[in-house]
């Protein structure tokens, strides 16, 4: 609708949210092709290891489990947060969240993707992948329900396509909205994925019907999802993986690592699409004081885990504990603690600097700090068992890091893609929000709740 | 022959005119037509009889399905390998009720999903309703306000209630 | 149906190692070579734990074998997700080679670490490849193992009881390691057997076992009493 009154108008903000879309600049291609080889190099570093053995990556026994299942809990943590933040604002009704939500479901869906990559990336035998899938087969063979890794395949491809319909479903309007703006194959590509959307207040009472209904169910999946990651470890009989709290600290820390960076998405974005209008310091001092309180909450779970095994001293314990705080892991450890609290904290916590600069500061803190958490808990209690003598050291090889990097870069090359496919601020929620704040009298004001009735505008 | 008149609108409150003058010319509900680029859902736009929604149900039965398969798949599963582990006894329901909520939840995601397109009428194709030209207007506009019919007269009418009421395109498709 | 079952005398052990070679040539394992083993890659089915007592020079160095505990309620096996480790009918942990996908679980839950990963394929030079058991198959890259109580060996017993028509006496069966084992510390037998020379020993008030605490129930019994006394 065309109000002349607010800064931006419809007209305008539709180009400048189209525009991705239509125009390609040379940094486009550049970032592709870089992101793309680096992905390339990873899978030849990946074929290389299915072909020799995954004795070519560094890990070993007492270590099964390295940089992969770490990558892999890292990935699936970030990949929580997303959906999970963009359903609890939007059933808060949080009046900021408007342009938040499409860049945050989109991290889900391709963290989820990439994360779900490790398990079969670290399987010794990955040409046999499918033998964990449940189906009625020839051989007669079915998978074991009772092991962690058959709750992982269930929960995370229940949270994925949650999550992909939970991204799709409200894509349809700007999908059709596209369609209408665009000639060409473009219109074809857009009017297939609009899939004949024409914006009847049938379809959106629906649209909104349905987005609540999924909004309510993928908060339980998404919690569910972490906590099933967490059990893969607190099911085993491990020295300081036997641990009941396992499943809350690792959904903490998966949200923790999943605002980070939903920050670093927002910044990137906002700096090389020009959404300075549409992501605003607000958006950034909301999320920032999120991230702060998740600073505090994270230290408080680290702290509660490592208080019980310190006082407890079981001599099964105080090895992995000894290892990672005073070991050679304790550099991980410190620097865990550094990254996570130590950096973030006066940063987050300073109105002065809480700025958008600020808050990406933090949040690219944090990140290589949960990654460090992630390291911490799978090589600091593996490389301790219980026997003594089968004590153990790993260090990463070049197979892992050029994995790693590959499946980092092609994360980033999805997001790249579809930023540039789909517009990343969802264009009718935020005039949705632009209009219910515009009703109000205090307009700077952070809103934190909206309508009485959400979707029924009352605008005369 | 069905003839149709569209006219686009650019504030909800001309919008809400139109409706409101076309059901007072006698116009019946299910042949006037709204779109809007926003949700747009005052009682003049969708009435309460198109509000009532099975979503809700069809995600509880979806949920249901779903729990009964997360039940018995791994029951059966388990009961067809009849291998015991780690001493735990070959049905353990513990183990298995993670396995019974993911796909409770999926269960209940496929209903919603399945009764959003259903209800929505989605996907439709050709999509029917402004022309491609209109569209362009239109998706800067916001509103669009218009009526389906069979006789001639009707869609005079509507043409010059919609004009009336502020439209700014208007466009007669046949 | 028998609950096969070993006694290791640790009174008796002297570390020598001769277990370690003959399992080595009982059940095709590979030797992986110094650069691979200083890495933690040895493949070895039973080692050789040394723990040295006291401090030098009263000094004295304690020794333990430790291969698969067989657990009636083993840790390795919940967490498979294909059943590829299982319990079998006779109390063994059975490992089915062929439908490990690898993904090491098993392995890391195992609290005595006596699982041994195949990181990669292995190759016996000509003529070493003559000497491979027949009985045992080779195992490729990506697959996990373990001890088996050599399961061969106590099929082929038992299918010669068969052909004479009579049950497993004790002593039919005997893995490589015991077989090995110039001190006889190590006894195998049929734990269900009040009678049998495993049963006699596992009843001694010298027996325990390993990390028993953690409520494995491992097949194998060791035995230790005598305290060090300084000579």
């Amino acid at each position: 609708m065309s109000d002349e009154t607010g800064s931006l108008t419809t007209r305008m903000m539709h180009e400048d949210l189209i525009r991705p879309v239509v125009f390609t600049g040379r940094r486009f291609y550049l970032a592709v092709a870089l992101l793309g080889l680096i992905v390339l190099w990873g899978l030849a570093a990946w074929g290389y290891q299915v072909r020799t053995g995954m004795g070519v990556a560094g890990i070993n026994s007492p270590v099964f489990w390295g940089v992969y299942i770490a990558t892999y809990i890292f990935f699936i943590g970030i990949s929580n947060a997303g959906t999970l933040i963009s359903a609890m604002l939007r059933l808060s009704h949080a009046g900021w969240r408007h342009p938040v939500t499409r860049c945050a479901e989109a991290i889900t869906v391709f963290a989820l993707m990439v994360g779900g990559m490790f398990p079969l990336i670290h399987l010794g035998r990955v040409w046999k992948f499918y033998w964990l899938i449940p189906y009625p087969n020839e051989r007669g063979l079915w998978p074991n329900f009772h092991s962690p890794l058959v709750w992982d395949f269930m929960a995370i491809n229940t949270y994925l396509l949650g999550s992909f319909v939970y991204l799709y479903l409200p894509m349809l309007p700007d999908l059709a909205l596209i369609r209408d703006r665009v000639n060409g194959w473009r219109r074809r590509f857009y009017g297939l994925l609009a899939l004949g959307w024409s914006g009847t207040p049938v379809e959106w009472h629906r649209l909104e019907k349905a987005i609540s209904i999924l909004a309510v169910v993928i908060i339980p999946v998404a919690i569910s999802m972490h906590s099933v990651v967490a059990w893969d470890f607190s099911v085993a009989l491990k020295p300081m993986w036997h641990s009941t709290i396992f499943a809350p600290y690792f959904v903490v820390g998966a949200l923790f690592s999943g605002i980070a960076i939903l920050i670093v998405a927002m910044v990137i974005l906002r700096r090389v699409f020009h959404l300075e209008a549409y992501l605003e310091p607000i958006h950034f001092n909301n999320l920032g004081l999120l991230l702060l309180m998740f600073c505090c909450l994270w230290l408080y779970f680290t702290f509660a885990e490592y208080l019980v095994t310190w006082y407890g001293h079981l001599p099964d314990e105080m090895a992995p504990f000894r290892f990672r705080v005073e070991g050679s892991l304790a550099p991980f450890f410190w620097g865990m603690v550094l990254m996570n609290f130590v950096i973030p904290v006066p940063i987050l916590a300073v109105r002065k600097t809480r700025t958008v600069t600020g808050c990406l500061v933090a949040s690219l803190s944090i990140l290589i700090g949960m990654w460090l958490e992630r390291y911490l808990i799978v090589v600091g209690t593996l490389s301790r068992p219980r026997l003594e003598f089968a004590w153990g050291h790993y260090a990463p090889t070049w197979v892992e890091m050029s994995i790693l990097a590959g499946t980092i870069a092609y994360f980033i090359l999805l997001y790249v893609l579809f930023s540039k496919l789909f517009p990343i601020i969802s264009i009718w929620e935020f005039k949705q929000g632009r209009r219910l704040r515009e009703r109000r009298p205090t307009r700077d004001v952070p809103v934190m709740a909206d309508e009485p009735f959400p979707g029924v505008m009352l605008d005369d | 022959m069905t003839e149709r008149v569209l006219g686009v609108f650019e504030t909800p409150a001309d919008a809400r005119r139109a409706v409101r003058e076309l059901v007072n010319a006698g116009i019946p509900r299910q042949n006037i037509i709204i779109c809007s680029t926003e949700p747009m859902l005052d009682p003049e736009f969708l009435p309460v009889e198109d509000r009532k929604t099975r979503m809700s149900l069809w995600a509880i039965v979806g949920a249901i399905l779903g729990c009964a398969i997360g039940y018995s798949l791994p029951v059966t599963a388990a009961r067809l390998m009849g291998l015991a582990s780690g001493g735990q006894p070959i049905v353990s329901l513990w183990a298995f009720a993670i396995v019974i909520f993911e796909l409770t939840a999926l269960g209940a995601i496929g209903g919603t999903v399945i009764t959003f397109f259903r209800e929505a009428g989605l996907p439709e194709r050709p999509r029917a309703i402004p022309s491609a030209e209109m569209a362009r207007t239109f998706v800067d506009a916001g509103l669009i306000v218009g009526v389906s019919g069979d006789r001639m007269e009707t869609i005079e009418i509507a043409d010059r209630l919609l004009r009336e009421a502020g439209a700014r395109e208007i466009e007669h498709q046949r | 149906m028998a609950k096969w079952g070993m006694v290791i005398d640790l009174d008796r052990c002297t570390g020598c190692e001769a277990c370690v070679i003959a399992c080595h040539a009982e059940n095709n394992l590979p030797i992986v070579g110094e650069e691979e083993s200083a890495k933690g890659r040895q493949h070895n089915w039973i080692r050789v734990e040394r723990y040295w007592e006291g401090e030098y020079p009263h000094i004295r160095a304690r020794f333990i074998p430790v291969l698969c505990q067989q657990c009636d309620h083993a840790p390795c096996e919940p967490v498979c997700p294909v059943y590829a480790t299982y319990h079998n009918p006779e109390g063994l942990n059975a490992q089915v080679y062929n439908r490990c996908i690898g993904t090491r679980f098993c392995a890391n839950n195992c609290p005595y670490t006596v699982r041994v990963f195949n990181w990669f394929d292995h190759h016996w030079e000509k003529p070493l490849d003559e000497q491979l058991n027949p009985d045992v198959s080779i195992r490729t890259r990506g697959m996990m193992e373990k001890c088996t109580f050599c399961i061969q060996r106590i099929h082929r017993a038992r299918h010669q009881a068969e052909d004479e028509g009579r049950d497993i006496r004790d002593g039919d069966v005997q893995p490589a390691c015991v077989q090995s084992c110039p001190t006889e510390a190590m006894v195998f037998g049929d734990l269900d057997d009040p009678d049998s020379r495993v049963s006699q020993r596992a009843r001694s008030r010298r027996a325990f076992r390993l990390l028993e605490e953690l409520g494995t129930e491992p097949s194998v019994i060791y035995l230790k009493g005598d305290e060090w006394v300084e000579p």
